[in-house]
């Protein structure tokens, strides 16, 4: 085994790979959760989109509306009665979705890890930190117990950890070293896509800017891909290519940050992004989104956005709005936009208000 | 863990058991009756009795002078002489009857922690399943009965119904007089009174793991290892076995603590020659140095037990540890 970090450029894909598929592919994921009486919750509805190789998509929206749920879904790790319902979750046009937990093992970590959200409890407290991280490498590609050891204190100098520190236990690193730590263990297995979910709630912004800035030199260095779960929308402008907002388990908006953020067109990300502050402006009252997100167990019909929506009128409260595509790339979930172009509708004039 | 730390803990397990043993020479004496009323012999004449009490110093004031004499000689070594056992050294009775007990609560302990963890884990880990359905409906049922309750019925079977062992009694009389014969002899003696002994404990130790197993699947680190990929048995075995251990140690030691006890009933109901059997006959013949020596020694197990819980603990844990 050689010892330099290797990237993904040049690794075997799994067998019945489609070289010239994308990356990772999801259509039309359901997720539903079973409820204690018997119902059926549908938690994500129709998501589709698309990772490619390199590429670094940051899915945000507020707390519940499915980003996580979406996340673990990919590799089947939803809790409890949480199932996937229908779609595909194609990874080098490998559908993912009807495969068995013995199948889908050999996907898990070596394709897609993650990162968790506040390293504490995502890292076994009894076990030492390079034992967690040479585990994968050990049980999962086979090799022998030193040569893991050897390429868990690797991985730990890639992300700024001196490599004695493997013997450490999870209590006696920092939280941002924790978040470290959890970072080498993604990698263990060099895998095709690396998901964060909320990998830098829990620091304090000093700690989430190293975090953030290790993640981007990790993206260039081993050409990761990169799927960004976080409720922080300034984290995404930093350090991804596109943006996609979620609401009530389905996607909002989607396009590449810079056009999501400068011009948003869904009015719910419009809402969104003027909740956050932004330093460059002066003082102002952040806006606040009136109502809470729609009870999933009994969905509105039409738009799940309609009941809190400022613009929305009376086709919104019928119909689910269609997903339209524009020539610059965004797509967007509402019916101030008509398919075809981008085009605003009249009322939609005063949505940037 | 310094050799502080390690002093410190042993000065306080020291004061406690001195706590203790000070607490059950008032407490023994509190109790009604006294040894000479008990053993009472109506042919003795008042002269005989009162020599008899100077023989056992209990025509002494209680304080100080009972209790000087109990503490300096506690300190030396000496627990006395029994009463019951008419001059007998308290050592010596309850030497033999500490073999008995560790003999059948400690095996019992050793074979229950290991089925008990092993069945509350599997248990707790498929929760519904098969295992968890059959193995925790039979450990709630062995739980909540005493020792006793499980052990008659097991007697009424197998030992005066079957015939398959003996009814009491550790050994047969005269039964053989090679050590083979022996050996196999006391291990049918041991078959009854060890499974209800052991039951009971599956039960105690099954319950407390499942629960402990069942919170422990829930922690965020038990999805990290699912997303790594690793088999249900590795996880289990690597990730959640481990961390549902900790809370389950204090409660072994403590139990353990309570092995060198003997479990009374159920000694007495297999007339088991133990340290619950001797504590009976103690208690009904307020055997006062007897009974402070069967105490002391529960006590100074209990405290090291608990002690011994300390280390293990931090041993597993090494968030105690530092």
């Amino acid at each position: 085994m050689t010892t330099e970090v290797r990237g993904r450029l040049g690794r075997l894909l799994p067998d019945g790979a489609d070289p010239t598929a994308p990356l990772l592919e999801v259509r039309d994921l359901a997720v539903r959760f079973r409820t204690p009486s018997g119902a059926s919750v549908r938690a994500v509805g129709g998501m589709s989109f698309r990772l490619d190789a390199g590429e670094a998509m940051g899915i945000a929206g507020e707390s519940g509306c499915g980003k996580t749920t979406t996340a673990l879904s990919l590799v089947h790790l939803l809790p409890g009665t949480g199932r996937v319902s229908a779609g595909s979750v194609k990874l080098f046009g490998i559908d993912l979705v009807p495969l068995t937990e013995r199948q889908l093992a050999r996907y898990r970590w070596r394709e897609i890890s993650m990162v968790f959200q506040g390293a504490m409890n995502a890292l076994n407290p009894v076990q030492r930190v390079g034992d967690q991280i040479a585990e994968p490498i050990e049980v999962r590609l086979g090799q022998s117990r030193d040569a893991s050891r050897k390429r868990a204190g690797e991985l730990l100098e890639l992300v700024g950890i001196p490599r004695q520190r493997a013997s450490a236990y999870p209590h006696e690193l920092s939280g941002g070293m924790r978040q470290r730590a959890m970072i080498a263990m993604a990698l263990a297995c060099d895998p095709a896509v690396v998901i964060g979910d909320e990998p830098t709630t829990a620091l304090d912004v000093m700690v989430q800017a190293q975090i953030l800035q290790l993640l981007e030199r990790l993206r260039r260095e081993l050409g990761l891909s990169l799927l960004l779960i976080t409720h922080d929308l300034s984290v995404i402008a930093e350090t991804c290519d596109r943006v996609m907002v979620m609401y009530a388990g389905r996607v909002a908006e989607e396009g590449p940050v810079s056009r999501v953020f400068t011009a948003p067109r869904h009015p719910y990300t419009v809402k969104l992004l003027s909740s956050f502050p932004d330093i460059r402006t002066g003082r102002r009252a952040l806006s606040m989104i009136p109502g809470s997100p729609p009870d999933l167990r009994t969905p509105p019909p039409g738009c799940l956005f309609a009941p809190r929506c400022e613009h929305a009128m009376p086709v919104c409260a019928v119909e689910t709005p269609p997903e339209i595509n524009s020539d610059d790339g965004v797509r967007v979930a509402c019916h101030l936009f008509t398919a075809g172009d981008a085009v605003r509708r009249d009322a939609a004039s005063e949505v940037k208000a | 863990m310094n050799v502080a730390y390690l002093v410190r803990k042993l000065a306080q397990a020291l004061v406690t058991i001195a706590a203790i043993v000070i607490l059950l020479f008032v407490l023994f004496r509190a109790m009604p009756g006294s040894p000479d009323r008990v053993s009472k012999n109506p042919n003795m004449t008042p002269a005989m009795q009162a020599a008899e009490r100077a023989r056992w110093g209990l025509d002494k004031p209680l304080v100080p002078d009972q209790l000087v004499a109990f503490i300096g000689s506690t300190v030396t070594g000496d627990l006395g002489t029994s009463i019951k056992f008419r001059g007998q050294p308290v050592t010596e009775v309850v030497g033999a009857a500490v073999g008995p007990t560790i003999l059948l609560v400690g095996l019992g302990e050793a074979i229950a922690i290991i089925v008990g963890l092993a069945l509350g884990a599997l248990s707790g880990w498929r929760r519904g399943g098969l295992v968890d359905r059959l193995g925790n409906g039979a450990s709630l049922v062995f739980y909540s009965m005493p020792y006793f309750v499980i052990g008659m019925p097991l007697i009424m079977v197998f030992a005066s119904g079957l015939g398959w062992f003996p009814t009491s009694g550790m050994t047969t009389p005269g039964a053989s007089a090679d050590p083979v014969g022996q050996v196999l002899d006391v291990a049918g003696h041991l078959v009854l009174p060890l499974t209800a002994v052991t039951l009971g404990l599956i039960g105690a130790y099954s319950i407390l793991m499942r629960s402990a197993i069942i919170e422990t699947r829930a922690e965020d680190y038990i999805t990290t290892a699912r997303a790594k990929g690793l088999t249900d048995a590795r996880i289990l075995r690597h990730h959640a076995f481990p961390n549902a251990l900790l809370p389950m140690v204090t409660f072994i030691a403590i139990n353990l603590g309570y092995v060198i006890a003997g479990a009374i009933t159920l000694e007495v109901v297999f007339s088991w020659p133990g340290l619950g059997t001797l504590t009976v006959a103690a208690l009904n013949a307020r055997d006062y140095p007897l009974l402070q020596g069967i105490f002391l020694l529960v006590s100074v197990s209990v405290v090291m037990f608990n002690l011994l819980a300390d280390f293990v603990y931090g041993a597993l844990d090494p968030r105690v540890r530092s």
